[in-house]
């Protein structure tokens, strides 16, 4: 693929924040290149929906087949729509680096617009390495790009998305064997002050409703306040254990799906310094912007879930928000379009925003999730547990980049992504001091791996 | 175990590849890890530092769980579709027994 050298914006991310950005953007004559690292545009909401068959569309439902018109702005002449394309690095003077097909290429940009989105947050339980256990967004994948199944999964955790897989699945003739949940009287008592804001946004309550109610009469296996939860087996998964009400259970399993809520991507916004800030109910770090979505370096805005979580329906309406706010910052339009033009969005943003602090009560992590136990694998590519990372922190290690280059806990092919905040909450636990001491990896260029010999390609040519 | 639900509604193409030298049938469209899914591979790879089966975990290009060598490349196999006669193997790696290079003394 031939990369533009220059170009008014870069979007990095093509799920419903991107899409939208990309898509408002151009329709006020600026050129945008909008990057993305899947074969297919819509993110992993909207996976794949451009190919996908009626029934695969019928299994996932109205909010999945809404994805196809966000696609279609990717043949606008004004976007050069990238796919298949990795963002590696983006410097100081916003030169942004890209893999593609084995070979790096350099877009300098005007403004730079995030939307990388979010992945799930790791569920650092015994055995959560061994073969097949995977996540429960990985099934939502399965399912979106190859019409793959799990024929008895047992899904484990907390969130919406829990509850949407299981009806999917059923749907798809292939009911869980059994939900394992783990949110706690707790989590409805800290979410009930929240319910009468929620109300405003009842669509999407109602929808949480009906999901629970299809997977009741399904007669899926229940279990709630699950705790004590450790995955068996000897090469692969064989079992998972717990206890529920009190009473200890083991269930045969060799397909176990583990969710805790998603959580921000932050790596590129970590890799350029932007200011974060950490959701306390939620335990994340995210980036701080305005409302437009600009960031504390006002030539980069974050979108979308990258910025915190709030659904794909309130990212497509900061996609268009950020989109209007960076055509002002370019000259294309004059601040009275943009507060003409934004001002509506930022309504309809809110109202789909409302039920947000309702669900992230509701389904806040708990916390011996969150704090594993001693054997649990904390830092899956480095293989190290809890055990070695307290071992650190007692011998008087409270930083994670201390305790990164004493164990090399995040250094891994995965750069951090699945350990840097089990990494932040155990010291968090377990340090003496834990008031302001937890923060997040150093992230460096390349966030993503890439051979060698493209970098030296790179640099030849320049 | 996986299993496809109604994959000839896209008429959608077969093709084989190999993994460790067995072929494995897949569709058009597919990753390499889901095809190794469908097909009920449950060893990716062997870790580098354990030397445990490991798996894919998140299927979207995070976690680097599913990598895999295609073409000499060690590359993540969830993010690169199929090719008709594709040759994919395990990543080869040295064994550390269970040692980490800075324990070694």
């Amino acid at each position: 693929m031939k990369f533009p050298s220059r170009t008014d914006i870069v979007v990095i991310g093509a799920g419903p924040a991107g899409l939208a950005a990309a898509c408002a953007a151009s329709k006020h004559g600026a050129q945008v290149v909008l990057i993305d690292e899947q074969a297919t545009p819509g993110g992993q909401i909207y996976r794949n929906v451009t190919n996908s068959g009626p029934q695969i569309r019928s299994i996932l439902g109205d909010e999945y087949e809404y994805g196809t018109g966000l696609t279609s702005c990717t043949s606008r002449k004004q976007i050069k729509y990238c796919p298949k394309s990795t963002v590696i690095d983006i410097d100081n003077e916003l030169n942004v680096t890209i893999s593609n097909n084995n070979k790096l290429s350099q877009i300098k940009a005007g403004h730079i617009i995030i939307a990388t989105g979010a992945t799930e947050r790791p569920v650092p339980i015994p055995g959560w390495t061994l073969p097949g256990v995977m996540t429960v967004g990985a099934i939502q994948i399965l399912i979106k790009s190859s019409s793959l199944v799990p024929s008895e999964a047992i899904l484990v955790g907390s969130g919406p998305l829990l509850y949407l897989t299981a009806v999917q699945l059923i749907a798809a003739g292939k009911p869980p064997k059994a939900l394992i949940e783990t949110q706690t009287i707790d989590n409805y008592f800290s979410a009930l002050p929240h319910l009468a804001r929620a109300v405003r946004n009842y669509k999407q309550l109602s929808k949480g409703i009906s999901l629970i109610n299809l997977i009741r009469k399904e007669g899926v296996q229940r279990f709630s306040a699950s705790k004590d939860i450790n995955i068996l087996g000897d090469t692969s998964a064989e079992s998972i254990t717990f206890s529920s009400g009190g009473v200890k259970h083991d269930i045969n399993s060799d397909e176990i799906f583990l969710h805790q809520g998603i959580i921000p991507s932050i790596q590129i916004s970590k890799l350029l310094k932007l200011k974060h800030n950490w959701h306390p109910v939620q335990r994340y770090f995210y980036p701080d912007t305005d409302r437009y979505g600009v960031s504390s370096n006002n030539a980069i805005s974050v979108v979308g879930d990258g910025g915190g979580i709030f659904g794909a329906k309130s990212a497509e309406f900061s996609g268009q928000i950020s989109a209007l706010k960076v055509l002002q910052i370019l000259g294309f339009i004059n601040k009275e379009v943009l507060e003409e033009s934004s001002e509506p969005l930022m309504i309809k943003r809110s109202k789909e925003e409302s039920s947000r602090q309702f669900i992230d009560a509701l389904y806040a992590p708990p916390s011996n999730i969150l704090n594993p136990k001693d054997e649990a694998i904390v830092c899956r590519c480095e293989e190290l547990t809890a055990q070695e990372i307290r071992r650190h922190i007692h011998s008087g290690s409270v930083e994670v980049n201390q305790i990164k280059a004493q164990s090399r806990c995040g250094m891994g092919n995965c750069q951090g992504r699945y350990c840097g905040t089990t990494l932040a909450e155990i010291i968090a636990n377990d340090s003496d001091d834990n008031s302001g001491k937890v923060s997040y990896f150093n992230i460096r260029m390349p966030i993503k791996l890439v051979c060698l010999k493209e970098l030296a390609d790179l640099s030849a040519v320049k | 175990m996986f299993e496809r639900i109604n994959i000839n509604e896209n008429q959608v193409d077969k093709l084989s590849f190999t993994f460790g030298g067995k072929v494995v049938s897949a569709y058009q469209g597919d990753t390499v890890a889901a095809a190794l899914l469908g097909a009920g591979y449950k060893c990716f790879r062997e870790t580098p530092v354990l030397g445990l089966n490991r798996n894919p975990y998140c299927m979207m290009g995070s976690c680097y769980d599913c990598l895999v060598s295609i073409g000499g490349r060690n590359v993540q196999s969830c993010m690169v579709e199929c090719e008709q006669g594709m040759v994919v193997e395990r990543v080869s790696h040295t064994k550390l027994t269970g040692i980490r290079p800075h324990e070694v003394s």
